[in-house]
């Protein structure tokens, strides 16, 4: 009787989140239709030539599903931090050395298929983790604000990638970019007959797995996530507070350099210069509508996959920049910010309701 | 020797006011309690519509009042999230970044009909007004208005804050909100003008940065500065003088950068010479502050006071 009883809860606080993340969706959609009509487009063209780009044919799906791989291990990245309250933006420079060690171990370590595949996604762990450690060692023992320090590491990331692309021998002067990984070194395409879904997916998804069974069934993660929910509780219960959030840090990192690898390795086979990463805003509105579901963090990233793959068939359409998936992204996670608003008038309706019934 | 000191001077003026701007104004926000690493976004929507006001007026002075509101716009949506419904401070900060860059880029092409850049519009890179004092008059005159007008409005606002009851009212906002409203102050009126002159000062440093010193707008243009705005409001220790002072060391470092970069065959790499400005900050950062040293962060920074989140 009793197990029914929090199922019930349960089930009615899932219901909740996801109608307020549901109302989110819609008043993004609603404030970038304004944004459209501003600059003299219809908004109905806009919307349906970005879901036609995104799920309107098996080719679009296909697409929308390649994309999917990175943009799932920047929410499962972002979300394993903020379980800790440990907000994880270093993440672009993360993923970028996660993605150049991967390469450089794709590019010229000669070995079979699958020791190559598992190497390149332990060279991708190595090379982001080795990143993250610096501002979370930094944070820890000089207590430099984590959030500033992973951001200026992001920028050197980025010149100290483009300046090791240009270290690899056989560096290409034409694309600005690091040779191509080896055939051995790509993930295989599955569902061949429509078109050819890379697998990347599959890896990605197993992640989400291995990252729920981390948080929700070992001491750990249980101790990370008491530390991110109350931290003089934590502390109280002699959880060492340092050592869950460097390893939450480390372990955030791993998911960056586990995408970074697996970008490389499923889509764009090689790595070039001056190209930043974009997907960590993604991650935080990943995270912040996954909110710590396995389910719900896939449904998201599905989305996000989307809107990317749609803006390019968007903008030939219809004339809008593609960026414009950006302004609809930056708006959602507005919207999903606010969201105490809209559980707060929820109940204020509620309880005039009530007043109104009592009189 | 003097050609080079002239031009890192110039340089470090033309590149530290923007910067020095926008963490004045981080620091009303921050003072108030009110967390925001989204200058970037107040920055990039600041440059793009002074460049969209002077297009389509042909008067850069109406850039620069659009780019103020377009910065103060910013700043409400950021008020509404943080400070009236509690959200997350830091995820708000980059919605707005992602949100300006999106509406700038969908812009561009709606306004100008081109991808990644603008037209050149009518531009205020000089003070002809100053070209008449005698001998550092023609130094003077070329400058940017802006550059005297952040001068006079980083004085006002100093005094303001340190000195007059609005300002020190809204320091206990930051310091202990719970106190400040007991004491009969508006803690989330005040908060919200703290964050809204943060956003038309970003605003106007946006505006330096697209029509102060250049003619045109460019996709990515703002580079990280809004965050090394940050970087100095942290560094200068949350108060004023010290993120205006700080601001100018990394518009010294940009400046240093751009000159290492016109030097033929300079021994070190350009990517590192480019890296320059982010590094320097950072280590400046890390040198800067202990585990013993007392922080210097208001005490409630960060912190929602509100009814809507329930921390009230």
């Amino acid at each position: 009787m009793t197990v029914k009883k929090t199922d019930g809860t349960k089930l009615r606080e899932g219901l909740n989140s996801f109608l307020t993340s549901l109302i989110a969706i819609v008043l993004a959609m609603i404030a970038g239709s304004i944004l459209i009509s501003l600059v003299d487009a219809s908004p109905a063209a806009v919307f349906s030539a970005l879901f036609k780009g995104a799920f309107g044919s098996g080719k679009s799906i296909v697409g929308t599903l390649n994309r999917m791989a990175p943009i799932l291990m920047a929410g499962l990245a972002l979300t394993v931090g903020n379980s800790a309250s440990l907000f994880n933006i270093g993440f672009t420079g993360q993923f970028m050395l996660g993605s150049l060690f991967a390469t450089w171990v794709g590019v010229y370590i000669k070995l079979p298929a699958v020791p190559l595949i598992a190497l390149m996604l332990l060279a991708g762990v190595i090379g982001s983790c080795l990143w993250a450690a610096i501002p979370t060692w930094f944070q820890l023992s000089r207590n430099v604000n984590f959030v500033f320090s992973g951001i200026m590491m992001n920028y050197i990331a980025l010149y100290l990638c483009n300046w090791l692309i240009m270290q690899f021998p056989g560096y290409n002067a034409m694309s600005n970019a690091t040779p191509t990984i080896q055939e051995s070194a790509r993930l295989p395409t599955i569902l061949n007959s429509l078109g050819g879904v890379n697998s990347s997916i599959i890896i990605a998804i197993l992640l989400v797995a291995v990252s729920s069974v981390i948080m929700f069934k070992t001491k750990v993660g249980f101790e990370m996530r008491a530390v991110g929910a109350n931290r003089n509780a934590a502390l109280s219960a002699g959880i060492s507070i340092n050592k869950r959030m460097f390893q939450a840090g480390l372990l955030s990192a791993v998911f960056a350099g586990l995408g970074g690898a697996l970008e490389v390795m499923g889509s764009t086979y090689r790595m070039q210069q001056d190209v930043q990463p974009t997907y960590l805003v993604m991650g935080i509105a990943v995270s912040m509508l996954g909110k710590e579901n396995p389910a719900a963090i896939l449904v998201a990233s599905l989305l996000f996959a989307g809107m990317q793959n749609g803006s390019t068939m968007m903008q030939l359409k219809t004339g809008v920049s593609s960026q414009f998936v950006m302004a609809v992204q930056g708006m959602l996670i507005i919207f999903i910010c606010s969201e105490n608003f809209i559980t707060y008038i929820g109940k204020k309706i509620k309880a005039q309701k009530r007043m109104k019934t009592e009189v | 020797m003097w050609v080079f000191l002239s031009y890192i001077f110039t340089a470090t003026i033309r590149l530290g006011t923007p910067i020095a701007l926008t963490a004045v104004g981080a620091c009303y926000g921050q003072r108030t309690g009110v967390n925001n690493l989204g200058l970037e976004g107040f920055m990039t929507m600041g440059a793009f519509l002074a460049v969209t006001g002077s297009y389509l007026t042909g008067n850069p002075w109406t850039g620069v009042l659009f780019a103020c509101v377009a910065g103060a716009f910013m700043a409400v949506i950021h008020g509404f999230v943080t400070i009236t419904c509690g959200g997350k401070m830091a995820v708000s900060s980059q919605a707005l970044v992602l949100l300006s860059t999106g509406i700038a880029s969908v812009g561009l092409l709606a306004v100008f009909g081109t991808m990644g850049y603008s037209a050149q519009v009518a531009s205020i890179t000089k003070t002809p007004v100053l070209a008449n004092i005698p001998v550092v008059g023609e130094f003077l005159s070329g400058f940017s208005p802006l550059v005297y007008l952040a001068v006079v409005i980083v004085i006002l606002l100093n005094y303001v804050l340190y000195k007059t009851p609005v300002g020190l009212q809204m320091q206990a906002c930051g310091e202990h909100p719970r106190a400040a409203d007991t004491a009969g102050i508006r803690v989330n009126l005040m908060r919200y003008i703290g964050v809204i002159i943060s956003g038309i000062l970003g605003g106007l440093g946006g505006a330096m940065l697209s029509i102060g010193s250049m003619n045109l707008f460019q996709e990515g243009m703002i580079s990280g500065r809004g965050y090394l705005a940050l970087g100095a409001v942290t560094l200068g220790g949350f108060s004023l003088k010290g993120a205006f002072f700080a601001s100018i060391l990394f518009g010294f470092f940009d400046a240093l950068q751009l000159y290492v970069q016109t030097l033929p065959s300079f021994p070190i790499p350009s990517q590192f010479i480019q890296m320059l400005p982010y590094a320097a900050s950072l280590i400046i950062l890390i040198i800067g502050s202990s585990p013993k040293r007392r922080n210097k962060a208001p005490a409630a920074i960060g912190q929602a006071y509100s009814f809507v989140s329930g921390t009230r």
